[in-house]
Protein backbone atom coordinates (compact mmCIF):
# COMPACT_ATOMS: atom_id res chain seq x y z
CA UNK A 1 0.00 0.00 0.00
CA UNK A 2 1.20 3.49 -0.70
CA UNK A 3 3.10 4.97 2.24
CA UNK A 4 1.69 8.41 1.63
CA UNK A 5 -1.88 7.23 1.87
CA UNK A 6 -1.11 5.29 5.02
CA UNK A 7 0.50 8.33 6.62
CA UNK A 8 -2.42 10.50 5.65
CA UNK A 9 -4.89 8.04 7.10
CA UNK A 10 -2.91 7.96 10.32
CA UNK A 11 -3.01 11.74 10.51
CA UNK A 12 -6.76 11.70 10.11
CA UNK A 13 -6.97 9.17 12.93
CA UNK A 14 -4.84 11.32 15.21
CA UNK A 15 -6.81 14.47 14.49
CA UNK A 16 -10.10 12.64 14.91
CA UNK A 17 -8.95 11.23 18.23
CA UNK A 18 -7.93 14.67 19.45
CA UNK A 19 -11.28 16.20 18.61
CA UNK A 20 -13.25 13.29 20.00
CA UNK A 21 -11.24 13.38 23.21
CA UNK A 22 -11.74 17.13 23.55
CA UNK A 23 -15.50 16.71 23.28
CA UNK A 24 -15.43 13.83 25.74
CA UNK A 25 -13.29 15.74 28.22
CA UNK A 26 -15.45 18.81 28.20
CA UNK A 27 -18.93 17.44 27.80
CA UNK A 28 -19.12 14.07 29.46
CA UNK A 29 -20.14 14.06 33.10
CA UNK A 30 -17.65 12.92 35.68
CA UNK A 31 -14.60 14.96 36.55
CA UNK A 32 -12.38 11.97 37.17
CA UNK A 33 -13.19 10.66 33.71
CA UNK A 34 -12.30 14.06 32.29
CA UNK A 35 -9.01 14.00 34.12
CA UNK A 36 -8.01 10.58 32.84
CA UNK A 37 -9.09 11.45 29.31
CA UNK A 38 -7.05 14.62 29.59
CA UNK A 39 -3.93 12.54 30.14
CA UNK A 40 -4.82 10.46 27.08
CA UNK A 41 -5.33 13.70 25.18
CA UNK A 42 -1.84 14.79 26.11
CA UNK A 43 -0.38 11.52 24.87
CA UNK A 44 -2.20 11.73 21.53
CA UNK A 45 -1.00 15.32 21.23
CA UNK A 46 2.53 13.96 21.69
CA UNK A 47 1.96 11.71 18.70
CA UNK A 48 0.70 14.71 16.74
CA UNK A 49 3.86 16.64 17.53
CA UNK A 50 5.99 13.74 16.36
CA UNK A 51 4.02 13.63 13.11
CA UNK A 52 4.71 17.34 12.68
CA UNK A 53 8.45 16.80 13.27
CA UNK A 54 8.45 18.85 16.47
CA UNK A 55 10.45 16.44 18.60
CA UNK A 56 11.36 18.81 21.40
CA UNK A 57 7.73 19.80 21.75
CA UNK A 58 6.75 16.13 21.76
CA UNK A 59 9.11 15.41 24.64
CA UNK A 60 7.83 18.38 26.60
CA UNK A 61 4.20 17.53 25.94
CA UNK A 62 4.72 13.97 27.10
CA UNK A 63 6.29 14.87 30.43
CA UNK A 64 4.65 18.20 31.17
CA UNK A 65 1.43 18.24 29.19
CA UNK A 66 0.36 14.70 29.87
CA UNK A 67 2.34 13.98 33.01
CA UNK A 68 2.42 16.96 35.30
CA UNK A 69 -0.81 18.58 34.11
CA UNK A 70 -2.68 15.29 34.26
CA UNK A 71 -1.36 14.71 37.74
CA UNK A 72 -2.52 18.17 38.83
CA UNK A 73 -6.01 17.57 37.49
CA UNK A 74 -6.29 14.16 39.15
CA UNK A 75 -5.08 15.63 42.43
CA UNK A 76 -7.66 18.37 42.23
CA UNK A 77 -10.42 15.87 41.43
CA UNK A 78 -9.37 13.73 44.36
CA UNK A 79 -9.52 16.62 46.75
CA UNK A 80 -12.81 17.88 45.40
CA UNK A 81 -14.22 14.44 45.83
CA UNK A 82 -12.86 13.87 49.31
CA UNK A 83 -14.22 17.01 50.88
CA UNK A 84 -17.53 17.31 49.12
CA UNK A 85 -20.72 16.22 50.80
CA UNK A 86 -21.23 12.53 50.25
CA UNK A 87 -23.57 12.48 47.32
CA UNK A 88 -20.96 10.96 45.04
CA UNK A 89 -20.54 7.22 45.01
CA UNK A 90 -16.85 7.43 44.23
CA UNK A 91 -14.57 8.89 41.66
CA UNK A 92 -16.88 8.34 38.77
CA UNK A 93 -19.50 10.73 39.98
CA UNK A 94 -17.43 13.59 41.24
CA UNK A 95 -18.91 16.99 41.47
CA UNK A 96 -20.98 17.07 38.32
CA UNK A 97 -24.45 16.72 39.61
CA UNK A 98 -25.97 20.10 39.33
CA UNK A 99 -26.98 22.14 42.29
CA UNK A 100 -30.61 21.49 42.11
CA UNK A 101 -32.72 23.79 44.19
CA UNK B 1 -29.25 15.63 32.49
CA UNK B 2 -32.61 17.17 31.85
CA UNK B 3 -34.14 16.88 28.43
CA UNK B 4 -34.12 20.54 27.52
CA UNK B 5 -30.89 22.11 26.37
CA UNK B 6 -30.24 25.17 28.49
CA UNK B 7 -30.52 28.53 26.81
CA UNK B 8 -26.89 29.43 27.11
CA UNK B 9 -25.90 26.60 24.77
CA UNK B 10 -28.07 28.03 22.02
CA UNK B 11 -26.74 31.48 22.72
CA UNK B 12 -23.08 30.52 22.70
CA UNK B 13 -23.12 28.25 19.67
CA UNK B 14 -23.54 30.86 16.91
CA UNK B 15 -20.89 33.13 18.43
CA UNK B 16 -18.35 30.35 18.77
CA UNK B 17 -19.17 29.03 15.30
CA UNK B 18 -18.56 32.49 13.82
CA UNK B 19 -15.25 32.86 15.65
CA UNK B 20 -14.10 29.41 14.59
CA UNK B 21 -15.11 30.00 10.99
CA UNK B 22 -13.28 33.32 10.95
CA UNK B 23 -10.16 31.66 12.34
CA UNK B 24 -10.25 28.93 9.71
CA UNK B 25 -10.64 31.56 7.02
CA UNK B 26 -7.72 33.52 8.44
CA UNK B 27 -5.71 30.32 8.41
CA UNK B 28 -6.41 29.75 4.76
CA UNK B 29 -5.52 33.33 3.94
CA UNK B 30 -2.12 33.24 5.63
CA UNK B 31 -0.95 30.58 3.28
CA UNK B 32 2.75 31.03 3.34
CA UNK B 33 4.91 30.69 6.39
CA UNK B 34 7.88 32.96 6.83
CA UNK B 35 10.86 31.02 5.52
CA UNK B 36 13.14 34.01 5.94
CA UNK B 37 13.25 33.72 9.71
CA UNK B 38 13.97 30.01 9.67
CA UNK B 39 16.71 30.54 7.14
CA UNK B 40 18.17 33.28 9.34
CA UNK B 41 18.39 30.83 12.24
CA UNK B 42 20.10 28.22 10.07
CA UNK B 43 22.58 30.78 8.81
CA UNK B 44 23.64 31.84 12.30
CA UNK B 45 23.55 28.38 13.84
CA UNK B 46 27.27 27.79 13.57
CA UNK B 47 28.36 30.41 16.07
CA UNK B 48 25.44 30.05 18.42
CA UNK B 49 26.87 27.45 20.78
CA UNK B 50 24.39 24.71 19.95
CA UNK B 51 23.97 22.63 16.84
CA UNK B 52 20.28 22.03 17.41
CA UNK B 53 18.22 24.86 16.05
CA UNK B 54 15.52 24.84 18.73
CA UNK B 55 18.09 24.96 21.53
CA UNK B 56 19.93 27.80 19.82
CA UNK B 57 16.68 29.75 19.52
CA UNK B 58 15.65 29.06 23.10
CA UNK B 59 18.91 29.80 24.83
CA UNK B 60 20.72 32.18 22.56
CA UNK B 61 18.66 33.99 19.95
CA UNK B 62 15.54 34.28 22.11
CA UNK B 63 17.23 33.80 25.44
CA UNK B 64 15.42 36.70 27.01
CA UNK B 65 12.08 34.98 26.46
CA UNK B 66 13.35 31.82 28.13
CA UNK B 67 14.63 33.87 31.02
CA UNK B 68 11.22 35.38 31.52
CA UNK B 69 9.68 31.94 31.23
CA UNK B 70 11.83 30.82 34.14
CA UNK B 71 10.62 33.86 36.05
CA UNK B 72 7.03 32.84 35.31
CA UNK B 73 7.80 29.38 36.68
CA UNK B 74 9.30 30.94 39.78
CA UNK B 75 6.22 33.08 40.31
CA UNK B 76 3.96 30.06 39.76
CA UNK B 77 5.91 28.01 42.28
CA UNK B 78 5.86 30.78 44.85
CA UNK B 79 2.18 31.50 44.36
CA UNK B 80 1.24 27.82 44.48
CA UNK B 81 3.23 27.26 47.62
CA UNK B 82 1.58 30.27 49.23
CA UNK B 83 -1.87 29.14 48.20
CA UNK B 84 -1.28 25.80 49.82
CA UNK B 85 -3.11 24.89 52.94
CA UNK B 86 -1.60 25.35 56.34
CA UNK B 87 1.21 22.94 56.74
CA UNK B 88 4.79 23.35 57.66
CA UNK B 89 7.31 20.91 56.31
CA UNK B 90 7.06 17.76 54.28
CA UNK B 91 5.26 14.93 55.92
CA UNK B 92 6.77 11.58 55.16
CA UNK B 93 4.78 8.76 53.74
CA UNK B 94 4.77 5.46 55.54
CA UNK B 95 7.79 3.63 54.16
CA UNK B 96 6.01 0.32 54.21
CA UNK B 97 4.68 -0.21 50.73
CA UNK B 98 6.76 -2.90 49.16
CA UNK B 99 5.76 -2.50 45.55
CA UNK B 100 6.11 1.25 45.52
CA UNK B 101 9.46 1.35 47.26
CA UNK B 102 10.82 -1.52 45.19
CA UNK B 103 9.68 0.15 41.99
CA UNK B 104 11.25 3.39 43.08
CA UNK B 105 14.53 1.75 43.98
CA UNK B 106 14.78 0.08 40.61
CA UNK B 107 13.41 2.73 38.34
CA UNK B 108 14.86 5.92 39.75
CA UNK B 109 18.43 5.28 38.56
CA UNK B 110 17.12 4.65 35.06
CA UNK B 111 14.99 7.76 35.20
CA UNK B 112 17.93 9.85 36.37
CA UNK B 113 20.04 8.47 33.55
CA UNK B 114 17.31 9.34 31.08
CA UNK B 115 17.23 12.89 32.41
CA UNK B 116 20.97 13.28 32.04
CA UNK B 117 20.81 11.91 28.50
CA UNK B 118 18.04 14.31 27.56
CA UNK B 119 19.97 17.24 28.97
CA UNK B 120 23.22 16.25 27.30
CA UNK B 121 21.53 15.66 23.99
CA UNK B 122 19.85 19.04 24.10
CA UNK B 123 22.60 20.95 22.39
CA UNK B 124 22.76 18.71 19.36
CA UNK B 125 19.31 17.21 19.14
CA UNK B 126 15.90 17.13 20.76
CA UNK B 127 16.04 17.50 24.50
CA UNK B 128 17.17 20.28 26.72
CA UNK B 129 16.48 21.84 30.07
CA UNK B 130 12.69 21.62 30.23
CA UNK B 131 12.37 18.02 29.24
CA UNK B 132 15.26 16.91 31.44
CA UNK B 133 13.98 18.93 34.38
CA UNK B 134 10.56 17.33 34.10
CA UNK B 135 12.12 13.86 33.95
CA UNK B 136 14.15 14.57 37.09
CA UNK B 137 11.01 15.77 38.82
CA UNK B 138 9.30 12.53 37.80
CA UNK B 139 12.16 10.52 39.29
CA UNK B 140 11.91 12.43 42.54
CA UNK B 141 8.16 11.81 42.62
CA UNK B 142 8.81 8.11 42.17
CA UNK B 143 10.99 8.27 45.24
CA UNK B 144 8.36 10.18 47.15
CA UNK B 145 5.62 7.69 46.38
CA UNK B 146 7.99 4.89 47.27
CA UNK B 147 8.29 6.25 50.76
CA UNK B 148 11.70 7.82 50.56
CA UNK B 149 12.25 11.23 52.03
CA UNK B 150 13.15 14.10 49.73
CA UNK B 151 15.56 16.12 51.77
CA UNK B 152 16.30 18.83 49.26
CA UNK B 153 12.77 20.07 48.94
CA UNK B 154 11.85 20.00 52.60
CA UNK B 155 11.59 23.72 52.83
CA UNK B 156 14.07 26.29 53.96
CA UNK B 157 16.96 27.94 52.24
CA UNK B 158 18.00 24.98 50.10
CA UNK B 159 14.58 24.76 48.53
CA UNK B 160 14.54 28.47 47.77
CA UNK B 161 18.00 28.30 46.27
CA UNK B 162 16.99 25.43 44.01
CA UNK B 163 14.02 27.40 42.78
CA UNK B 164 16.05 30.51 42.08
CA UNK B 165 19.20 29.13 40.46
CA UNK B 166 17.72 28.92 36.97
CA UNK B 167 16.68 32.53 36.88
CA UNK B 168 19.98 33.47 38.40
CA UNK B 169 21.89 31.62 35.68
CA UNK B 170 20.41 33.89 33.06
CA UNK B 171 20.98 36.88 35.28
CA UNK B 172 24.66 36.01 35.64
CA UNK B 173 24.96 35.60 31.88
CA UNK B 174 23.30 38.95 31.33
CA UNK B 175 25.62 40.69 33.78
CA UNK B 176 28.66 39.02 32.27
CA UNK B 177 27.80 39.96 28.71
CA UNK B 178 26.93 43.52 29.59
CA UNK B 179 30.08 43.94 31.67
CA UNK B 180 32.14 42.61 28.78
CA UNK B 181 30.87 45.42 26.63
CA UNK B 182 28.52 43.48 24.35
CA UNK B 183 24.80 43.77 24.20
CA UNK B 184 23.06 42.01 27.04
CA UNK B 185 22.76 38.25 26.51
CA UNK B 186 24.67 38.43 23.27
CA UNK B 187 27.11 35.58 23.46
CA UNK B 188 30.41 35.69 21.66
CA UNK B 189 30.78 32.46 19.65
CA UNK B 190 33.72 31.43 21.80
CA UNK B 191 31.69 31.47 25.00
CA UNK B 192 28.30 30.58 23.61
CA UNK B 193 28.72 26.83 24.02
CA UNK B 194 29.74 26.82 27.68
CA UNK B 195 27.26 29.59 28.48
CA UNK B 196 24.38 27.58 27.06
CA UNK B 197 25.45 24.46 28.91
CA UNK B 198 25.75 26.34 32.19
CA UNK B 199 22.39 28.05 31.82
CA UNK B 200 20.76 24.77 30.86
CA UNK B 201 22.14 23.08 33.95
CA UNK B 202 20.84 25.82 36.23
CA UNK B 203 17.50 25.89 34.45
CA UNK B 204 17.11 22.12 34.72
CA UNK B 205 17.60 22.24 38.47
CA UNK B 206 15.05 24.99 38.88
CA UNK B 207 12.51 23.37 36.61
CA UNK B 208 12.82 20.06 38.41
CA UNK B 209 12.42 21.73 41.80
CA UNK B 210 9.45 23.79 40.62
CA UNK B 211 7.54 20.88 39.13
CA UNK B 212 8.32 18.71 42.11
CA UNK B 213 7.14 21.28 44.64
CA UNK B 214 3.97 22.02 42.73
CA UNK B 215 2.96 18.37 42.70
CA UNK B 216 4.07 17.76 46.28
CA UNK B 217 2.05 20.69 47.53
CA UNK B 218 -1.10 19.15 46.14
CA UNK B 219 -0.18 15.75 47.53
CA UNK B 220 0.40 17.10 51.00
CA UNK B 221 -2.87 18.93 50.93
CA UNK B 222 -4.73 15.83 49.79
CA UNK B 223 -3.27 13.82 52.59
CA UNK B 224 -4.15 16.47 55.08
CA UNK B 225 -7.80 15.95 54.22
CA UNK B 226 -7.66 12.17 54.05
CA UNK B 227 -9.05 10.30 57.04
CA UNK C 1 4.99 14.01 4.68
CA UNK C 2 2.23 15.26 6.89
CA UNK C 3 -0.42 17.64 5.80
CA UNK C 4 -0.02 20.69 8.02
CA UNK C 5 -3.34 22.35 7.20
CA UNK C 6 -5.12 19.27 8.54
CA UNK C 7 -3.51 19.73 11.92
CA UNK C 8 -3.98 23.47 11.83
CA UNK C 9 -7.68 23.22 11.15
CA UNK C 10 -7.91 20.62 13.89
CA UNK C 11 -6.23 23.15 16.15
CA UNK C 12 -8.84 25.77 15.34
CA UNK C 13 -11.62 23.24 15.92
CA UNK C 14 -10.15 22.39 19.32
CA UNK C 15 -10.00 26.08 20.06
CA UNK C 16 -13.65 26.46 19.15
CA UNK C 17 -14.72 23.47 21.24
CA UNK C 18 -12.86 24.80 24.24
CA UNK C 19 -14.26 28.28 23.70
CA UNK C 20 -17.79 26.91 23.59
CA UNK C 21 -17.26 25.07 26.84
CA UNK C 22 -15.71 28.16 28.32
CA UNK C 23 -18.90 30.05 27.66
CA UNK C 24 -21.31 27.39 28.88
CA UNK C 25 -19.98 26.06 32.16
CA UNK C 26 -19.32 27.46 35.57
CA UNK C 27 -17.41 24.50 36.93
CA UNK C 28 -13.92 25.75 37.53
CA UNK C 29 -12.07 22.53 36.81
CA UNK C 30 -13.83 22.22 33.48
CA UNK C 31 -12.97 25.82 32.71
CA UNK C 32 -9.33 24.98 33.30
CA UNK C 33 -9.52 21.93 31.05
CA UNK C 34 -11.23 24.02 28.37
CA UNK C 35 -8.47 26.61 28.54
CA UNK C 36 -5.83 23.91 28.26
CA UNK C 37 -7.51 22.40 25.22
CA UNK C 38 -7.73 25.83 23.62
CA UNK C 39 -4.02 26.19 24.27
CA UNK C 40 -3.24 22.86 22.66
CA UNK C 41 -5.29 23.92 19.64
CA UNK C 42 -3.25 27.08 19.36
CA UNK C 43 -0.05 25.07 19.57
CA UNK C 44 -1.27 22.85 16.75
CA UNK C 45 -1.73 25.92 14.55
CA UNK C 46 1.75 27.18 15.41
CA UNK C 47 3.56 23.89 14.86
CA UNK C 48 1.65 23.36 11.64
CA UNK C 49 2.90 26.73 10.47
CA UNK C 50 6.45 25.57 11.19
CA UNK C 51 6.32 22.86 8.56
CA UNK C 52 4.24 24.67 5.99
CA UNK C 53 5.92 25.86 2.80
CA UNK C 54 9.32 25.12 4.10
CA UNK C 55 12.62 24.04 2.64
CA UNK C 56 14.57 21.50 4.66
CA UNK C 57 14.20 21.42 8.43
CA UNK C 58 11.10 22.79 10.12
CA UNK C 59 11.15 26.36 11.33
CA UNK C 60 12.49 26.22 14.90
CA UNK C 61 10.97 29.45 16.15
CA UNK C 62 7.38 28.19 16.54
CA UNK C 63 8.86 25.16 18.29
CA UNK C 64 10.51 27.42 20.84
CA UNK C 65 7.32 29.43 21.29
CA UNK C 66 5.21 26.33 21.85
CA UNK C 67 7.76 24.91 24.27
CA UNK C 68 7.53 28.10 26.29
CA UNK C 69 3.75 27.99 25.96
CA UNK C 70 3.50 24.47 27.35
CA UNK C 71 5.61 25.34 30.36
CA UNK C 72 3.76 28.57 31.10
CA UNK C 73 0.39 26.82 30.70
CA UNK C 74 1.52 24.27 33.24
CA UNK C 75 2.57 26.96 35.67
CA UNK C 76 -0.74 28.77 35.36
CA UNK C 77 -2.70 25.54 35.69
CA UNK C 78 -0.75 24.62 38.79
CA UNK C 79 -1.65 27.91 40.44
CA UNK C 80 -5.25 27.60 39.28
CA UNK C 81 -5.65 24.14 40.79
CA UNK C 82 -4.04 25.31 44.00
CA UNK C 83 -6.54 28.17 44.19
CA UNK C 84 -9.40 25.82 43.37
CA UNK C 85 -8.37 23.47 46.15
CA UNK C 86 -8.15 26.31 48.64
CA UNK C 87 -11.48 27.64 47.51
CA UNK C 88 -13.11 24.27 47.90
CA UNK C 89 -11.50 23.64 51.25
CA UNK C 90 -12.57 27.01 52.58
CA UNK C 91 -16.01 27.54 51.10
CA UNK C 92 -17.03 24.21 49.66
CA UNK C 93 -17.61 25.84 46.28
CA UNK C 94 -16.25 24.55 43.04
CA UNK C 95 -18.32 26.66 40.72
CA UNK C 96 -18.17 30.23 39.70
CA UNK C 97 -20.53 32.29 41.77
CA UNK C 98 -22.51 35.39 40.92
CA UNK C 99 -22.08 37.53 38.86
CA UNK C 100 -20.62 34.79 36.66
CA UNK C 101 -23.10 32.10 37.56
CA UNK C 102 -25.87 31.30 35.17
CA UNK C 103 -29.37 32.13 36.34
CA UNK C 104 -30.83 28.77 35.42
CA UNK C 105 -29.78 25.62 37.19
CA UNK C 106 -26.49 23.89 36.49
CA UNK C 107 -25.88 21.23 33.90
CA UNK C 108 -22.58 19.56 33.11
Amino acid sequence: MNGEVLAGAFDVLVVGALIALAVAILFLPGLFRSGVLFIVFGLIATVAWVRLEAYDVALAEAVIGAGVLGLLVIQAVRQLDASSSGESAGMGDVGDRGRKP
Amino acid sequence: MNGRVPARYALALPGVAVVTGALVRALMLTNEGDPALGALVQANLAGSGASHAVTAVLLNFRGYDTWLELVVLLVAATATLRARGDRGEQRMREPGELVASGLAARMVPVVLLLGVLLLANGTSGPGGAFQAGAVFAAGALLMYFGGYRLVLVSGGVVQDLLLIVGTFGFFAAAVATTAAGMRTLEFAPRFAGPAIVGIELAATVSIAATLLLIVLAAEEESRASDP
Amino acid sequence: MTDPPLYQIAGVVLFGIGLFRLATTTQILRLLLALNIMGTGTFLVLIGAAVRNRTGAPDPIPHAMVLTGIVVTMGVSAFATALLRRMHATTGQQHLTAPFAFPEDESP
